[in-house]
């Protein structure tokens, strides 16, 4: 009874993730770094677009020392303003947010929805005792050879002045970590509490391979460290079409090889796609590429329905989340024919008649001067 | 009264251009000379302007309307003696999906649901670093409640749908529980477009003991992808 009462029940259940009229938030990008001071009132404002039902919202741990003001809770595109008023005291030093939240709300009587939501945050920040820093690194992706213009931002977050520093810095490759790139240099001079130092980090590149790179920043400051590393790259991703095939034979389907070189440093997942004047006539199956290294590609392709002549290759390269196109030139003609097996055999008879007779009339007339030359001396 | 020919008209209107263009250009010497500044269309200041114009980074989030959907369609779990299990999942990416579903999986729950089905594709559309996490609402057991077993489950799966999308590596990156709980996605999701979407996988076990009684035919599961603003520069 339970089963046939499911059954009849689970016919009708639907399963569906299903798409609201816009499913995008969007909000300027508005993000707020505040010293902590007692009492300090701070108004923020922001505008929220993109979908015409969002809902705002506060988040994070100040949040009960904020307040949205909302002129129009759930409905289309506008400005909102919170107001933040912090208290006397925050109950521990370090990073302390209030998040400003929209979100697109969910469609009614749909199974299964998904929507999403953008936050601004605001930033207080409580000084630790004694000595503390905050590290971050700024290190820009650059294309092979061009010089590296980036820099460490240290902020002194502590009660104290911070007076030696001494930072530790290094390139690693991503995967092998092998160094690349490396320097210790003494950071001199006075770091006030609450204040930034910039220290400029440049670097060429030349010589080193194209790839994903890891930058590692030590700071050691009055017997204590911190450290950051950020994600760059060096070069991009990038394949070249080192061989492929200038003729085909026409109304047949032949294999098609080319080969393909990359000039990334990590293996890449690679496929192709042929168009010969537009048309596409194959895909290949999906090769591994390893780092620098060539790849043999190969699928087959019909060329019925093409007439014999120049006409437009393109190879399209799909390969790290990106494609290249190669357009190149491909003649079609009619398949040479093979010459039949006889016929060969008479030219080759033809040409040993030919040679004998020759040799025989060279003889012949070899002898005959002989001949005519021991009559004359008789 | 004799009319006036052709000529005479021509004659007059040349006369007319003539001392009108020669008017004009004396008043406006004499306007350039005055030490009062009249309104005219004369301009005495400098012969050029300035735009400004302030380029606002944004941060946006959007599920991409051709990919917001993964349609399982109307089927149901085959009886038997014993509770049996449904089991369909959609994850891989956009351009190369991969699905499957298992034994007692009936009507359009047996093979023919994952026809043109692609995983949910997120996307920052905004020009800053963002860092996603996701959320729901609900889990297996409240959305789909079992008389007995227990076993329904709803599941999730995250990755780079291009390459490269999440600087770090995408967490969540096989199948796990749904969780009302914030549950973070992607440290850091590019905005360059080629390489700043995710692709959402659904995974979904229904078994034949399902209480249609207890299920509240208008809650919904909703799973909420929030982004938290990194900025343009980031460290990431």
């Amino acid at each position: 009874m339970l089963n046939i009462k499911s059954k009849l029940w689970l016919t009708l259940l639907v399963l569906l993730f299903l798409p609201n009229s816009t499913w995008a938030i969007l909000t300027y990008s508005r993000i707020v770094h505040l010293d902590f001071e007692p009492n300090l009132t701070f108004n923020y404002t922001n505008r929220f677009w993109g979908a015409s039902n969002i809902t705002t919202y506060i988040a994070g741990n100040l949040e009960p020392y904020a307040t949205l003001i909302d002129p129009n809770q759930g409905g289309g595109p506008r400005e909102i303003t919170v107001v933040l008023r912090l208290p006397e005291n925050l109950s521990r030093p370090g990073k302390w947010t209030l998040f400003v939240g929209g979100v697109e709300k969910a469609p009614k009587g749909y199974g299964m929805t998904a929507i999403p939501a953008i936050e601004e945050p605001i930033y207080v920040y409580v000084p630790y005792p004694g000595y503390y820093i905050d590290l971050s690194l700024n290190i820009p992706s650059v294309e092979e050879n061009e010089t590296v213009e980036g820099n460490i931002v240290i902020i002194n977050r502590g009660h104290n002045n911070i007076t030696q520093m001494k930072l530790d810095f290094a390139v690693v490759e991503e995967i092998d970590n092998e160094t690349v790139y490396s320097f210790t240099r003494d950071l001199d001079g006075v770091l006030v509490t609450g204040k930034t130092r910039e220290e400029p980090i440049e670097f060429s590149t030349s010589g080193i391979p194209p790839g994903d790179y890891l930058a590692k920043a030590t700071v050691f400051y009055h017997g204590k460290t911190k450290s950051a590393r950020q994600l760059f790259t060096i070069g991009s991703l990038d394949v070249r079409l080192v061989k492929f095939p200038n003729q085909l034979p026409t109304s047949t389907i032949s294999k098609f090889v080319f080969v393909l070189q990359a000039r990334w440093r990590h293996t890449l997942d690679v496929y192709a796609v042929i168009y010969i004047d537009g048309r596409r006539l194959a895909t290949t199956p999906t090769v591994k590429m390893g780092g620098f290294k060539e790849a043999q590609l190969e699928t087959f392709v019909d060329t019925a329905g093409f007439s014999e002549g120049e006409h437009n290759l393109s190879i399209e390269v799909f390969f790290g989340g990106i494609s290249k196109r190669f357009n190149e030139k491909i003649l079609i003609k009619a398949p040479e024919a093979e010459k039949p097996a006889l016929e060969g055999n008479r030219s080759i008879l033809l040409i040993a008649i030919i040679t004998s007779v020759a040799g025989v009339v060279v003889i012949g007339t070899v002898l005959v001067i002989l001949l005519y030359l021991i009559k004359w001396r008789r | 009264m004799a009319e006036v020919s052709n000529r005479v008209l021509a004659a007059l209107l040349i006369v007319a251009i003539i001392v009108s263009l020669g008017g004009t250009l004396i008043s406006l010497q004499k306007i350039k000379s005055m030490k009062f500044v009249p309104i005219t269309g004369f301009a005495l200041g400098p012969t050029y302007g300035y735009v400004n114009l302030t380029v606002e980074s944004v941060a946006g989030l959007d599920f991409t309307d051709a990919y917001a959907r993964i349609d399982f369609g109307t089927g149901y779990v085959e009886a038997g003696e014993t509770t049996r299990a449904c089991t369909m999942w959609i994850n891989g990416t956009i351009t190369s999906p991969e699905w499957w579903n298992s034994t007692y999986c009936r009507d359009e729950w047996n093979k023919t649901w994952a026809t043109g089905e692609t995983p949910l594709e997120l996307v920052n559309i905004g020009t800053t670093y963002l860092n996603v996490s996701i959320q729901s609402n609900e889990t297996a057991s409240q959305y789909l409640p079992t008389q007995a077993s227990g076993g329904t489950r709803l599941k999730w799966w995250f990755q780079d749908n291009e390459t490269g999308s999440c600087n770090d590596s995408v967490t969540l990156g096989s199948w796990n529980d749904v969780t009302t709980t914030k549950q973070q996605v992607c440290q850091c999701l590019n905005f360059t477009v080629s390489k700043n979407s995710l692709a959402i996988g659904a995974y979904v076990n229904i078994t034949s003991d399902i209480d249609p009684d207890l299920l509240d035919k208008e809650t919904k599961v909703t799973w909420t992808a929030t982004a938290v603003d990194l900025g343009a520069t980031a460290s990431c």
